[in-house]
């Protein structure tokens, strides 16, 4: 009772669309990123995206603490995107490498084949190496992060680290 | 170049690669604004629906199949039924449409409040995927030793308590965060207990009425009486068919009063190899009132004999505005005429009326505070004689996990005049 009563007294508050709309300018690109690196297929990383922004405006009102919007949207990113892979549909295509709309002839050929050969092996790792993997070295969250972002602990994000990297590496040298 | 510059590198250009619309006019933006205006109206729309639902059953009255020379009336709300069985003749009273909606979720969800919560702080998702919420409740509220999926969809999941296992239980979970999770199990069944009653969202009397067909090992099934958050309120088993042959089973469970409106009633077996859980059926049910038809609710006090042996006397009550509450006031109103010769306590009638308040706490601490002092209580008997009387009466009903005791609202008082020192809490023995 006493914190709805803070609550209520504190604020001049902003419509949920307007606290989301802000968020959507801030955050929906790289969260597309993300999902796309996860999910090897925009569409399905935008639908994923969208969906948890669709979460976080329903349930503004009950939200904690807006300052961890961002963070709360990309835990329901990874569920969302670990929910997709699940169903399976997607597994198939992701395997497919996005074609990249910048790509030109000018590309260098053999850089362009090392990451469609690195792409596809991390989406042969377990979910949880290949978040890791994404969230540390694209997000390039820090371990808390990462950890708080997965639900797991920081140790657990080290050693799906170091263990995605190692299977990384082995699955180029036995490609080459 | 390291492995781990080489994939950041590639996971930088594949990024950059994709590069949706960001103004929040652009479709994106329209179509979040459009569903979450849309996943509003089907919350609503779903809790009618729910509530609808509920009260249908409800409205209709006890619903039980119709099996063997088991005969059932199914009659309209508010009014009274009499189920005729071939056992005997009970009578119930069926539920009111205005009583609340009963949550479909066993576990991990027993409320809608529970499920918003979940999705203001999902932490992993685990309950977003129907697969790993039926896993977890096998694991955790099942107590399967180690199950693994055998096969399903995103509803009725089937599962072996282990791997390698024969036996097989099909966990059937909902969607109950309205279109895309978070999901919870709603029930389970095994081909080796089919149960008959009490029938799935019904509201269960006390003491509860088991039928059912089954096979186990040494022809036991063993039932638990839980409430929503996993309380254990009661047990028992029942005998029905041994080593494959089917056979019917029928008893009655005895439960503790719930504090909670709503639970299930778990049939499982248990493994003669190794005596861990191997096959369960769930339903799910509302508890009724502790009252029994006549508008009493039944209770224990707990007094001592000559020899100084506690001994456990049963008691009613007409109006209870908690059966605790009422158990203290019978208990202090000492031992009646009717208990018979030999039952002595240190309340009487003079203490009649020492009650000042209870409460049950959400935690399950129970703060009992008494008016007055008792006579012949503060010696070193009568202070023992006197707290093992409270404490049996207290303890008696599982949801009390421990309890602190006050004398005029100071709990140093009470161990004070006790002469044990200062304030303490006294755990569930």
């Amino acid at each position: 009772m006493m914190t709805t009563m803070a609550f209520k007294d504190t604020a001049v508050r902003r419509r949920p669309e307007e606290e989301v709309s802000d968020l959507f300018r801030a955050e929906y690109r790289s969260l597309v990123r993300l999902a796309t690196l996860l999910l090897g297929d925009v569409g399905a990383a935008e639908e994923v995206v969208q969906d948890a922004f669709v979460k976080l405006q329903v349930g503004w009102a009950r939200l904690r603490d807006p300052d961890k919007a961002p963070a709360w949207l990309r835990s329901a990113v990874l569920n969302g995107a670990r929910s997709r892979l699940r169903r399976a549909s997607v597994r198939k295509r992701h395997l497919e490498p996005v074609p990249s709309p910048t790509a030109t002839v000018e590309t260098d050929a053999v850089a362009h084949d090392e990451r469609r050969r690195m792409l596809a092996a991390l989406r042969t790792l377990p979910d949880r190496q290949r978040e890791a993997l994404v969230l540390k070295f694209y997000m390039e969250l820090s371990e808390a992060e990462t950890a708080a972002a997965m639900g797991v602990t920081a140790g657990s994000v080290k050693t799906h680290v170091h263990r995605g990297l190692a299977s990384l590496e082995a699955a180029l040298q036995e490609e080459s | 170049m390291r492995i781990d510059e080489k994939l950041q590198r590639a996971l930088h250009d594949e990024a950059d690669a994709v590069d949706p619309l960001v103004d929040p006019d652009a479709s994106a933006w329209t179509r979040i604004q459009a569903r979450a205006r849309r996943r509003r109206m089907e919350r609503r729309a779903g809790i009618v629906t729910l509530a609808a639902a509920i009260a249908a059953v409800v409205a209709i009255g006890a619903v039980v199949l119709n099996d063997g020379d088991e005969r059932v009336r199914i009659v309209p709300a508010n009014t009274t039924t009499t189920q005729e069985t071939a056992m005997s003749t009970t009578t119930t009273t069926a539920g009111r449409p205005s009583e609340p909606a009963l949550f479909p979720g066993v576990w991990p969800f027993t409320s809608q409040a529970e499920v918003e919560a979940y999705e203001r702080d999902p932490g992993v998702g685990m309950f977003n995927d129907p697969t790993q919420t039926a896993l977890e409740f096998a694991r955790e509220y099942l107590k399967f030793p180690d199950p693994v999926k055998v096969s399903g969809d995103d509803r009725r999941i089937t599962l072996a308590p282990k791997k390698g296992s024969p036996l097989r239980t099909v966990v059937e979970v909902a969607d109950v965060g309205g279109g895309d999770g978070p999901y919870a199990a709603v029930g389970a069944s095994t081909a080796n207990i089919k149960v008959t009653r009490p029938a799935r969202g019904s509201t269960i009397p006390n003491p509860v009425t088991l039928t059912g067909n089954s096979t186990a090992y040494e022809a036991t099934v063993n039932v638990e009486v839980r409430q929503d958050g996993g309380d254990k309120l009661g047990e028992t088993y029942v005998m029905g068919g041994a080593n494959g042959e089917f056979g019917d089973f029928a008893g009655d469970l005895t439960y503790s009063p719930p504090t909670k409106k709503a639970g299930a009633l778990v049939f499982f077996t248990e493994s003669a190899e190794d005596g861990g859980i191997s096959e369960a059926t769930v339903v799910r049910v509302a508890f009724g009132s502790t009252e029994k038809p006549g508008g009493v609710t039944r209770f224990s006090v707990f007094f001592h004999d000559r020899n100084g042996k506690l001994v456990e006397v049963a008691r009613e009550s007409g109006h209870t505005p908690g059966v605790l509450r009422a158990a203290l006031e019978s208990l202090f109103a000492g031992p009646q005429a009717e208990d018979g010769a030999g039952i002595t306590s240190v309340f009487s009638t003079k203490t009649t009326g020492l009650l000042a308040g209870v409460t049950l706490r959400p935690d399950g601490t129970a703060v009992v505070d008494i008016n007055d002092t008792v006579d012949n209580a503060n010696s070193s008997e009568g202070s023992r004689i006197l707290l093992e009387e409270l404490n049996a009466t207290v303890f008696q009903f599982s949801t009390v996990k421990r309890v602190e005791y006050r004398l005029k609202g100071s709990c140093d008082a009470f161990w004070q005049w006790l002469q044990y020192g200062d304030c303490r809490t006294v755990p569930r023995p």
